[in-house]
């Protein structure tokens, strides 16, 4: 058995940013690792630009070509922006389970508390 | 048949009941068969590839088959799309809202996933014929598929990508690895061929420049270009050992007329390179004529959509 | 300094709020509690990919069909980013997967239960993600950095999930009246598995993860922040749950539930779930069927590096 080794995946925020650690992936080699880190941490478009680097070494090796790494065609399903509008829509499913007599209205705390839900993409 | 269904993941519940389809048929015009053999290869491969999500072997391959499995079904939405205005129905229905025997896919898109030396094999084998026909394609006189398809192969570059290294590292590797795609390929293979059988009105496609070139030629591309990657692999006793074609029989609704079953050319190694010998006969999947495997796919991919007629999801 | 001063001065380190890296010298106690709960939130998220997964052959329409498979990866992805961060903590993948399938550890109570209806999907991609979210999202102030950093990325993936579940729900209950009962069916079935999500009331003094500060926040917390988000949209909504005493006290300034059926969620946890067996069975039968997989890279890594 041979231990696999670890790959630090990097990443870019801007086109012009340094190298910032995104993540890691275990590969047996550098083609491997350049194949599985593109789909384990670029498949949201989260940078324009990734590399690998083998863990404990600093050679960082660049990926050459991002052209259509998470999608050239619609794939807003898979980001926040493809359910724009869905609070506004319950509010106005709210509005008509109202009207129907099948919304229940029952004490509830301050709107404030506990909806903070959301978490920005970062 | 024991084995290959093992790898099925078990579900909560059987499929829900929902009733057969009504409606008007789907039109005969030779430029919906050739939109439709496109997209519904996509869907149904990309259904199968999406079977792989959440329960593959290895966890980075997981991620990399849900990548290519929405890649193929986002390829086969967009192609519906192109097709609505011909066939008179909406992406959905042609998705999800089609009897059995009017999808046009290749049967090897329809075979359940076995194991990964079978997925592996199908997906190279596959790739490089998507490949091989949508170059062609990139010179069609029909502007809205031209375009759609330079997308399309923006993202499909990946696809062959992941299927050819996973292909050369396999087959490089030790005995059990490569006897394992290589029994994969040996089931692929002549399905495969079937993907280049002949498209109803086929000869209307190409007088028009729809369709630049003949299924055929393209046919001796794909099996020029694998038969040479097998070669450097030693491998390629595959294409002569396949001989097999899988059984197959009328769709569920038994509305298929009898025809010959499809059988595809032979394979010779001529003057240094693979080529076939004779062509097909028959009929199989491009004529709507489906594997026994293909009537459970239906039915569990159809079976929501058919149980609530006109629901919004 | 001897051991008993470098553990104090360790968990001082964190009372003051510092965030560990990996690599750091860490007591044998905060790294066994750090490991089995990344380990375990690991095994849920690729555990968690079971039951979605069956609908999305099933799934009603392209969209969803997309939707669906995207969020099943993302799913999946999280396992992969979680084992990561465990691996660096001293256990390979590989046992992590070989003691999850052989039943030697754990995963959530939730992802032992079937998914009968279209409904189980809306209440998984809206409720169980929402349950998890709020507990994930306590997770940023964990005292671990390498965990902190993969969980923004988790947490802000789950927000979509979220949206993407609400989506659902509304589709279904605006839609015909068997959609509707196919939602509040599910939530009827779904939500003592979601109270048992959270855990029976703990005594947070007792709490070894609330002390090194793997967690900051404890089990009825975090309950009670789920019902002020998700009870009042689901009563907008005109969905009811399934708990007669549940209701808001304005003057104790908490929700008033009553106690879940404790012995069923002591059944789950020790591996007794309607789904447990047949799921790691099968998890267990692809995974021995593919150990040759897994060889290729060892081989690969054998000579290449």
């Amino acid at each position: 058995m041979t231990a696999i080794p670890v790959w630090d995946v990097l990443q870019r925020r801007t086109p012009d940013a340094d190298w910032e650690v995104a993540g890691g992936i275990k590969a047996p080699d550098l083609e491997m690792a350049m194949l599985l880190a593109r789909e384990t941490h670029f498949r949201h478009k989260e940078a324009p630009a990734f590399a690998v680097r083998l863990r404990g070494t600093e050679e960082v090796h660049p990926a050459l070509d991002l052209t259509g790494i998470g999608g050239v065609i619609d794939r807003a399903y898979r980001r926040s922006e493809g359910y724009a509008g869905v609070g506004a829509k319950l509010k106005k499913v709210h509005a008509l389970m109202k009207e129907r007599g099948l919304a229940i209205d029952r004490p509830r705390p301050p709107a404030t508390r506990g909806r903070a839900a959301e978490v920005a993409h970062g | 048949m024991a084995e290959r269904d093992s790898y099925f993941a078990p579900a909560s519940r059987p499929v829900p009941e929902a009733p057969p389809l009504e409606g008007p048929p789907i039109p005969d015009d030779p430029r919906l068969s050739l939109l439709l053999a496109l997209a519904d290869d996509e869907l149904v491969i990309g259904h199968r590839h999406s079977e792989w999500t959440g329960w593959a072997p290895h966890l980075e391959e997981d991620l990399a088959f849900s990548s290519i499995a929405q890649d193929e079904m986002a390829h086969a939405r967009l192609l519906y799309e192109l097709a609505e205005s011909v066939a008179g129905s909406d992406p959905n229905t042609l998705a999800l809202g089609r009897r059995p025997e009017e999808y046009r896919n290749a049967v090897i898109c329809e075979r359940p996933n076995r194991d990964w030396g079978y997925t592996i094999a199908r997906q190279w084998l596959y790739d490089e014929a998507d490949d091989v026909r949508t170059a062609a394609l990139e010179s069609t006189s029909w502007k809205e598929v031209r375009d759609a398809l330079g997308v399309i192969r923006m993202e499909e570059r990946y696809h062959l990508d992941h299927g050819r290294t996973w292909f050369r590292r396999v087959a490089e590797d030790g005995v059990t690895a490569r006897d394992r795609v290589a029994t994969g390929l040996e089931l692929v293979l002549p399905e495969a061929m079937a993907l280049f059988e002949a498209l109803p009105g086929e000869e209307v496609l190409l007088s028009e420049g729809v369709l630049p070139r003949a299924s055929d030629d393209l046919l001796a591309e794909w099996l020029e270009r694998i038969g040479s990657d097998l070669e450097a692999v030693s491998l390629d006793y595959v294409l002569t050992g396949h001989a097999r074609l899988g059984e197959f029989v009328p769709t569920s609704s038994g509305e298929v007329e009898e025809r010959d079953e499809l059988t595809v050319p032979g394979v010779e190694r001529r003057d240094g390179k693979w080529v076939h010998v004779g062509g097909f006969a028959g009929t199989g999947g491009r004529h709507g004529r489906h594997s026994e495997d293909f009537g459970p796919l239906w039915k569990e991919m159809t079976a929501l959509h058919r149980a609530f007629p006109g629901a919004s999801w | 300094m001897t051991y008993e001063e470098k553990v104090a001065a360790f968990k001082a380190r964190i009372d003051a709020g510092e965030k560990i890296e990996a690599g750091e010298w860490m007591p044998d106690k905060y790294r066994q509690a750090l490991l089995k709960f990344i380990e375990m939130h690991a095994n849920s998220e690729v555990m968690g990919c079971l039951p979605e997964r069956e609908w999305i052959p099933r799934a009603p329409t392209l969209k969803r069909k997309l939707s669906l498979t995207a969020k099943v990866q993302d799913e999946a992805g999280h396992g992969q980013l979680l084992y990561r961060v465990a691996e660096d903590l001293g256990k390979s993948r590989e046992q992590m997967w070989d003691d999850l399938v052989n039943g030697r550890t754990k995963f959530h109570n939730v992802f032992h239960y079937p998914a009968n209806t279209w409904g189980d999907v809306a209440v998984i991609g809206w409720l169980i993600d929402g349950a998890a979210l709020v507990t994930q999202k306590a997770l940023l102030d964990c005292s671990y950095a390498p965990y902190v950093r993969v969980m923004r990325r988790i947490c802000a993936e789950e927000s979509v999930h979220l949206r993407h579940g609400e989506d659902m729900v509304l589709e279904l209950v605006t839609g015909t009246p068997e959609q509707r009962d196919l939602f509040q069916d599910a939530v009827n079935r779904w939500w003592q598995p979601i109270m048992h999500f959270f855990g029976p009331p703990s005594k947070p003094d007792k709490d070894v993860l609330l002390y090194w500060g793997i967690k900051t926040r404890s089990n009825e917390d975090l309950r009670q922040e789920f019902f002020s988000t998700y009870v009042p949209k689901l009563w907008d909504i005109g969905i009811s749950v399934p708990d007669p005493e549940l209701r808001w006290d304005q003057s104790k300034g908490e929700w008033i539930w009553s106690d879940p059926d404790w012995d069923e969620f002591w059944q789950v946890v020790k591996g007794n779930g309607p789904m447990t067996r047949v799921r790691l069975d099968h998890r267990k039968m692809v995974w021995d069927h593919h150990a040759w997989v897994r060889e290729v890279f060892e081989r690969i890594a054998s000579v290449a590096v």
